[in-house]
C-alpha cells in the first residue's frame, strides 16, 4: 500500500488506479454510513476518487493517505448530504435487499440501520477503518468526549437489539436473527 | 466487560466483512477510472513517461539555471553599484576598472 502511494503521488496513474480499486469497499462503506443509500454513496464516491486524483500531489506523506482520503469523502458526503436536504426532507426509506446482495453486506447494512443515524460514521469509522476517538474526532471535527459518547451509544443499540438475542445452543452466528423492525 | 469484549468483536467482525461493490457503485467506480485513464494519456506528464524523458532531472536543470542568473544578475548589480569594490575582483575587476574609466570620459566626470 506504501508503495502504491508514492507511485500515485509521483504521477503514476495505474498506481493510483489500484490504490482506489483497494480501497473502495472501505469508502463505500463510509459513504453509506452517511449517506444511507447506495446512488449518494456511488456519487460521492466517484467525485472523492476524481477529487483525491486532482491532489495526490499534494500529499506529504504516504502514511496519511488513508486519512486524506477518508476526509475528502467526508466532505463530499456532507456536500451531498445538504444538497438532498434542501431538495427533499430526508425520509429514512428502509430499502429492498437485492437478490444479488451477499449475506455480508446484507449483515453491514442491518447494522447502520440499528443504530441512530448520527452514530453510524463514527462506528463504521471506528470498527470498519481502525481509527482511533482521537483521529475520528479530528476527521468529523467534534470533542473526543463526544466521539467516545456516540461510540457507546452505538454499541448500546446494538446491544439492545442484536445481541440481546444470543444464538441458540448449537446455532451459528448467521442463524441469529435481527431484532430490530 | 467480557461481554463488551465480545460485542466488540462482533461489530467489528459485520464491518470488516469483504463483499463485492454494489452494481451502481461499482459503475460510478468504472467511471471514474475511465475518466482518470482518458486524462493520464491527455496528459504531457504522461506523454513525458511514455517516452522515457527525466521530467525531474530537466526541472533540476531549470531550477539550476534560474538560480545561477539570479546570483550572476545580483553580483552584476553589486559591481555596477560599487565599481570600486569590483575593481578589487581579480579577472573581472580589470573589466569594471575599463568600464568605470571609460563612463568617467563619457559623462565628462574626470578631475583633470
Amino acid at each position: 500500500m506504501h508503495e502504491l502511494v508514492e507511485k500515485a503521488v509521483q504521477g503514476d496513474a495505474d498506481a493510483f488506479l489500484e490504490l482506489m480499486e483497494k480501497n473502495s469497499l472501505s469508502m463505500y462503506k463510509v459513504a453509506r454510513g452517511i449517506l444511507q443509500n447506495d446512488e449518494d454513496a456511488a456519487d460521492a464516491i466517484q467525485s472523492t476518487i476524481l477529487i483525491c486524483f486532482e491532489k495526490i500531489h499534494t500529499l506529504r506523506k504516504a502514511e496519511y493517505f488513508k486519512t486524506w482520503m477518508i476526509r475528502i469523502l467526508i466532505n463530499e458526503c456532507d456536500q451531498i448530504w445538504r444538497q438532498r436536504k434542501k431538495i427533499d426532507p430526508i425520509e429514512e426509506v428502509p430499502e429492498i435487499p437485492r437478490p444479488d446482495q451477499s449475506l455480508a453486506e446484507f449483515e453491514f447494512k442491518e447494522m447502520l440501520r440499528l443504530v441512530d443515524e448520527r452514530y453510524r460514521i463514527v462506528l463504521t469509522l471506528y470498527y470498519e477503518q481502525g481509527f482511533k476517538i482521537g483521529e475520528i474526532a479530528e476527521l468529523l471535527n467534534l470533542n473526543e468526549n463526544t466521539v467516545k459518547t456516540r461510540l457507546v451509544r452505538a454499541r448500546e443499540q446494538i446491544r439492545l437489539a442484536y445481541v440481546q438475542e444470543t444464538p441458540r445452543e448449537g446455532g451459528t452466528r448467521d442463524e441469529r436473527r435481527y431484532t430490530a423492525g | 466487560m467480557r461481554e463488551d469484549t465480545r460485542l466488540d468483536e462482533e461489530i467489528r467482525e459485520v464491518m470488516k466483512k469483504d463483499f463485492p461493490l454494489p452494481l451502481n457503485v461499482k459503475s460510478a467506480q468504472e467511471a471514474a477510472f475511465a475518466q482518470i485513464r482518458r486524462q493520464a494519456q491527455e496528459s504531457p506528464e504522461s506523454e513525458a513517461k511514455k517516452e522515457g524523458q527525466p521530467r525531474p532531472r530537466r526541472r533540476f536543470f531549470v531550477r539550476s539555471f534560474a538560480g545561477l542568473a539570479a546570483v550572476a544578475a545580483l553580483f552584476l548589480a553589486v559591481c555596477i553599484a560599487d565599481p570600486a569594490f569590483a575593481a578589487q575582483i581579480p579577472l573581472v575587476g580589470r573589466v569594471f576598472q575599463t568600464v568605470g574609466d571609460s563612463l568617467r570620459v563619457f559623462t565628462g566626470c574626470d578631475q583633470r
